[in-house]
């Protein structure tokens, strides 16, 4: 029974071995519904507008897209 | 006890197996030549390619320097062929007709494979998109590209040029 256990949490921590996305099953990931941001261009207008309105800007989002490019 | 070694076993071997597959084709190492399919699903013949300078190119119909890579890539075929120069471009798409559509937008003159499951990335580790690897008439792999810009294309000539006049003699 404790060994039963133990196998099956063994069994389990493949689970936890989640590999990263290679760089060749980003196919679906590439797609325009599955980006985050659809219109950077029209975000980045209105973000100008809120920080002049705000007098400040910075500290929106956070860097990189997670592509692995920079 | 026994049954837990054995499971632990099997674990470990598991992790080198995974650690192994994850090994990257480098400059001086043999090209694989793993599974990969021709339009018809029929198998790709790489034997057919021996003796000749081979540039394999991985590239997806949603990679935008795929895009600006192969009307580079088909120039330097045009140009080099009659050395005995070959370009093979081995799509990655998950949907067949996502690579089809690519292709009449991008038309090229080069031989189209398709890599089945991820076999063929899988077998060369390709770590960008596009990689190219340029393999040299001996088989062995004598540059890899990650990405393409257009400004690669004089350096990756140049490699043709050098790699072409290797096994002329």
């Amino acid at each position: 029974m404790k060994f039963a256990g133990i196998a099956i949490a063994l069994v389990m921590l493949a689970g936890c071995a989640t590999e990263p996305v290679k760089a060749w099953q980003r196919g679906s990931l590439a797609r325009r519904d599955m980006a985050l941001d659809r219109d950077p261009l029209g975000r980045k207008y209105f973000q100008h507008l809120h920080d002049s309105k705000e007098a400040a800007n910075g500290g929106e989002g956070a860097g990189g897209g997670g592509c692995g490019c920079n | 006890m026994r049954g837990v070694l054995a499971l632990l076993r099997g674990l470990i071997t598991t992790l080198v197996l995974h650690v192994g597959a994850a090994h990257a084709v480098a400059v001086g190492d043999a090209a694989p030549t793993p599974r990969i399919e021709r339009e018809d699903a029929t198998a790709f013949d790489w034997t057919a390619l021996s003796g000749k300078v081979v540039l394999v190119d991985f590239w997806a119909s949603w990679c935008g320097p795929c895009r600006h890579s192969f009307p580079a890539l088909d120039a330097l075929q045009k140009q080099h062929a009659a050395a005995g120069f070959v370009v093979l471009g081995v799509n990655v798409d998950e949907q067949r007709p996502d690579a089809a559509r690519f292709l009449r937008e991008v038309p090229v003159g080069f031989s189209i494979a398709y890599d089945v499951g991820g076999i063929a990335p899988g077998a060369f580790g390709v770590k960008a998109m596009p990689s190219s690897y340029l393999v040299g008439r001996d088989g062995r792999v004598r540059a890899v590209h990650l990405g393409f810009k257009n400004s690669d294309v004089g350096r990756l000539e140049a490699e043709i040029r050098e790699a072409l006049a290797e096994g002329a003699e």
